[in-house]
């Protein structure tokens, strides 16, 4: 797998990283790389940019995203249908040609430099999740809430009590996506940031190319470094995803 | 307050998030770019009306013409292969019985993390037509490996196999819908004699469908937005066979800075999508099976 | 009761994540209110330096103000440079502070640009100087004839090329920092091993294509030992449109029309064409992979006898294959020497606030000082725009160096054009298509020109 590669390329000394035929195992392991990747830049302020973002966003739109899914799975409202499709259109523009627009809006508001457009988006509503937790929640039988109701439980009640324990797998899966998507943009925080300061990892990864003289050997290592997260994360998650940790539908 | 006025309120509330965003964050930028679309903005200048020239202009130009093929070509081919193989990965990684499964899962999942230009680097390498894995690969059985990126015919299925690689996060997301299907439905199959591939079909499919359907919308959608690779790696090479609808506007907009035709180029993909999309929910009724018997 | 509970619940944290975004702040509020200089590299924390003792500049009552630099260096010699410039220059002008960020060079232009759009831009940026014509005609940088003016700024400290591409309708909008030339690289010892004189490189074409079918060597298996010369893209920085104009050709004509397919831009792309025929595609193909596993131009590894690459190469050169026995020469041509060139400058973006155009303006005077210049270049190895500097007397001993800053003389910018900027982009297609896929040099050109066309209208 290429991965095996990269992870060579960050084991090896600069002038053997293109070499013919590819050296899958360096001569001569440099693990001095991931030290030098980490003094490139503020690592560990980076790091703590990253996690804020990152973290306020998984946690922010993994509920906010089940709370509007709710609402189109369960309930009935005027205009829903057509604020179901409006939601998903959004996702139709490519992201090149909001951009600007986007960002003189914010320009406007005074919220370039701070981590607001970068959270905001995520925990108001994000389509993509709120579509995929939508799927989840219209294969829950609706027997279960008429039988909570007829409790006389409120919808948030059904809601956080029941739903929310029971879509633990597809609520991982936004956690996952949710932290991935932010912990690797560089799109966002190229535009709206501009304190070095409050720069993320990925703007740190970036800062390694160059028109004359990249490293690449001691940006594979960063770039691995500032992978493992993810996967820390999706190897955590994994226990939502085993067979029988969740049941649909309480039968009898 | 009667049951439906009670329930209409709370669909509301429940719904404000999502609301604020769209009327916020979403609707302003998105109608603003809808009015760019009819000036000639180019990041320095005023707002110059000038109607419908941006969009005649792309009419005209054969690039944008060879850009929605490209780009058609790609979602045509790897809607299906994503979804064929994403389903495949999940059903064969589902089982618990397998040692090591939580490695195994993050194997593939791997691909979808590491970022663009290591993952780009990396390919150029594997797909070289001299000396990438493949190429040796294929060599070894005696067969002359194509050009692959620098191949105007094998230039676009390299990129759809770069991204099929890359169905780790499909995979993940048809697991969770794996997860959802009740064990009990399994357990009566079998009671009743059903085989493997009868199970398959008349369980495993029909409950996976809003999960399916979710891919699908999502990879069209995704999928008319390919850009990346472009990007990194081929820049629309070679001659033009990988120039990809959302790179071509992307060049249009911060190279060429042709803001006003670039929103025009991102409105007519934003009309196309959305049209096929509406298709395609229209057709889910017949073939997506919600439990709750509820439709759209 | 529970429903109360968890509404709050619910409420308090969603509130809470915006509260907690705002306040994600940082320490910064907005724009250049801190004091101390960012960069992308380990911190030069030193806010020590307003309080340095040594001698001042400029102290006449002014107001203390502080500038935004944007620049293009986040990692290697300059990004350490820089914050070093920057003490010294605060040293001397102490009522200004310059904050500093340096993004790299893929990512510089959608940063500054975005900024710029939404009027949250830097005081003073670098960019690329064949655009200047269009941030100068929206009145997006400042017009600083004023400033020349007063201060007696002596203008023909630079390359006059240079300055003349900082001049829109009659003024002055930026000055240049550096920029490129592009020149022939031989190999001297396989000109003699191929019995040609090391002395006398082609001047023209004919002498061009014998030079090089002269020094290809071609191994038992048909693969390239030794290639004469390649003008593609990835072995060579010769660009189809610096060729086109050796031959004479012009791209655009006075009333900013494409004019690709004039004969002799056609030329130039069949002697690419024809240059490229001697290998044939197979060993080309094995070529190009080789060559792009380097981590160095292949010419310093004497694969190639001749390349024509800009003057970084001279570096590299320096550090991979210093013993290498080669020399310089003009590209040769048919009708008139010519050499492309691309560079950057300095821009004062305005902002609508005289002080900081001001204290911008200080600043780049002191980046392009004949001091500051050459220690620029010693850290990249650029072509300078500060004349003194560049051919300053250590840098002049070099025979190579003299070279290069003798191709100054015809060097020469790509048209601006509006509608399609990056029209010598279009042309790199047509290239290709004509070098990897097989089309002819007409068909190419004449679809690279129908494209122009299309988008100029």
């Amino acid at each position: 797998m290429p991965i095996f590669w990269m992870i060579s390329t960050s084991l090896k000394a600069p002038g053997k990283i293109f070499s013919i035929p590819p050296e899958w195992i360096p001569e001569t392991i440099v693990w001095g790389n991931y030290i030098d990747a980490i003094n490139s830049f503020p690592f560990l302020r980076y790091t703590i940019n990253s996690l804020i973002i990152s973290g306020i966003s998984v946690v922010g739109g993994v509920l906010s995203a089940s709370l509007v899914a709710y609402a189109f799975a369960k309930l009935n409202w005027p205009g829903k249908k057509l604020w179901f499709m409006l939601l998903i259109t959004t996702m139709m523009l490519p992201p090149q040609v909001t951009m600007i627009p986007l960002f003189i809006f914010y320009a406007e508001l005074g919220w370039i430099n701070t981590y607001l457009p970068l959270i905001l988006p995520n925990i108001l509503g994000s389509a993509f999740y709120v579509f995929l937790v939508r799927q989840f929640y219209l294969s829950i039988p609706k027997e279960l809430n008429e039988a909570a109701r007829i409790d006389g439980a409120s919808e948030l009640y059904i809601w956080s009590r029941i739903y929310l324990p029971l879509s633990k797998p597809v609520l991982a899966t936004c956690a996952i996506f949710l932290f991935m998507f932010t912990w690797n943009d560089f799109l966002g925080p190229l535009v709206y940031l501009q304190q070095s300061e409050m720069f993320t990892l990925q703007l740190g990864l970036r800062g390694f190319q160059q028109q004359y003289g990249t490293r690449w050997n001691v940006m594979m290592a960063a770039s691995l470094i500032v992978a493992s997260p993810s996967i820390i994360l999706f190897f955590y998650f994994q226990k939502y995803f085993i067979k029988g940790a969740s049941v649909t539908g309480i039968k009898g | 307050m009667t049951m439906k006025r009670k329930e209409s309120i709370t669909g509301y509330l429940f719904f404000l998030p999502a609301l604020i965003g769209l009327v916020f964050l979403l609707a302003i930028p998105i109608i603003f770019s809808l009015y760019i679309s009819f000036t000639d903005y180019n990041m320095y200048n005023e707002f110059n009306w000038v109607g419908l020239r941006n969009y005649r202009n792309l009419f005209n130009d054969r690039l944008f013409f060879r850009s929605l093929w490209n780009t058609i070509y790609y979602v045509a081919l790897s809607v299906p292969i994503n979804t064929v193989v994403g389903i495949f990965l999940a059903l064969l990684l589902n089982n618990d019985k397998i040692k090591g499964l939580k490695f195994f899962r993050t194997t593939f999942y791997l691909p979808t993390v590491v970022s663009g230009v290591a993952v780009a680097l990396l390919w150029q390498w594997v797909l070289d037509p001299n000396f990438g894995l493949i190429n040796n690969a294929l060599n070894y059985i005696g067969i002359q490996g194509p050009g692959w990126l620098t191949s105007t015919v094998w230039s676009k299925p390299s990129i759809i196999l770069m991204n099929a690689w890359a169905v780790g996060g499909t995979m993940i997301i048809y697991l969770a819908g794996l997860q959802g299907i009740p064990n009990s439905l399994y357990e009566s199959a079998t009671i009743d004699g059903a085989g493997p591939v009868r199970k398959f079909l008349n369980i495993t499919l029909p409950m996976l469908s809003p999960t399916i359907f979710f891919n699908v919308i999502m990879g069209v959608i995704s999928g008319f937005q390919v850009f990346m690779q472009a990007y990194i790696m081929t820049d629309g090479g070679p001659n033009n066979s990988t120039l990809f609808y959302a790179f071509y506007l992307y060049n249009k907009a911060f190279r060429d800075l042709q803001m006003g035709s670039a929103s025009a180029m991102g409105w007519i993909l934003l009309i196309i999508t959305l049209a096929l999309t509406l298709v395609i929910f229209k057709f889910s009724s017949s073939f997506v099976y919600y439990e709750d018997n509820s439709k759209n | 009761m529970f429903k109360y509970k968890n509404n709050k619940l619910v409420l308090g944290l969603l509130l809470s994540t915006m509260i907690l975004g705002a306040c994600g702040n940082g320490d910064a509020e907005g724009n250049g209110a801190t004091n101390d200089t960012s960069t992308e590299d380990v911190d030069a924390n030193d806010t020590d330096d307003n309080v340095d003792a040594g001698e001042n500049g400029d102290t006449t009552s002014e107001e203390d103000i502080t500038i935004d630099f944007w620049h293009i260096y986040s990692d290697g010699p300059m990004a350490e440079l820089i914050p070093e410039l920057i003490e010294e220059f605060e040293a001397d002008n102490q009522h200004i502070t310059v904050d500093h960020l340096g993004t790299n060079f893929w990512d510089y232009f959608t940063r500054l640009n975005t900024a710029v759009a939404g009027g949250v831009g830097p005081d003073l940026a670098m960019n690329d100087t064949t655009t200047l014509t269009v941030r100068a005609q929206n009145n997006v940088i400042v017009n600083i004839d004023d400033f020349i003016n007063e201060d007696d700024f002596n203008t023909d400290d630079f390359y006059p090329i240079l300055m003349e591409m900082m001049e829109y309708e009659g003024s002055y909008y930026g000055l240049a920092s550096d920029t490129d030339v592009r020149v022939l690289y031989y190999n001297r010892a396989h000109f003699e091993e191929a019995g040609l004189d090391p002395d006398s490189p082609p001047t023209n074409w004919e002498e061009w294509e014998e030079y090089t079918e002269a020094l290809t060597i071609i191994d038992d298996n048909g693969l390239v030992e030794q290639m004469g010369f390649s003008a593609e893209i990835g072995i060579s920085n010769m660009s189809l449109h610096t060729l086109g104009w050796t031959n004479g050709g012009d791209w655009w004509d006075e009333e900013g029309k494409p004019t690709f397919t004039e004969p002799e831009n056609v030329e130039a792309l069949e002697f690419m064409e024809r240059i490229n025929n001697i290998y044939g595609e197979n060993a080309m193909s094995a070529f190009r992979s080789q060559a792009s596993a380097l981590d160095y131009n292949p010419f310093i590894a004497e694969t190639v006898s001749m390349v024509v690459e800009t003057n970084n190469l001279l570096q590299d050169i320096e550090r991979y294959n210093p013993d290498m026995d080669y020399g310089i020469a003009t590209i040769p041509y048919n009708v008139e020497p010519v050499t492309y060139s691309a560079g950057f400058n300095y821009e004062i973006i305005d902002n609508d606030d005289d002080a900081s155009a001001r204290a911008a303006w200080e600043f780049m005077k002191f980046l392009t000082s004949e001091d500051v210049q050459l220690r620029i270049h010693n850290e990249l190895g650029n072509l300078v725009s500060n004349i003194n500097a560049a051919e300053s007397e250590e840098l002049m001993q070099n025979e190579n160096w003299v070279s290069i800053v003798e191709e100054m003389e015809h060097a020469r910018f790509i048209e601006f054009i509006n509608e399609l900027p990056t029209w010598n982009s279009t042309l790199n297609s047509a290239e290709e298509a004509v070098l990897q896929s097989n089309v002819s040099p007409e068909d190419a050109l004449q679809e690279a020109q129908e494209i122009a066309e299309d988008a100029v209208n």
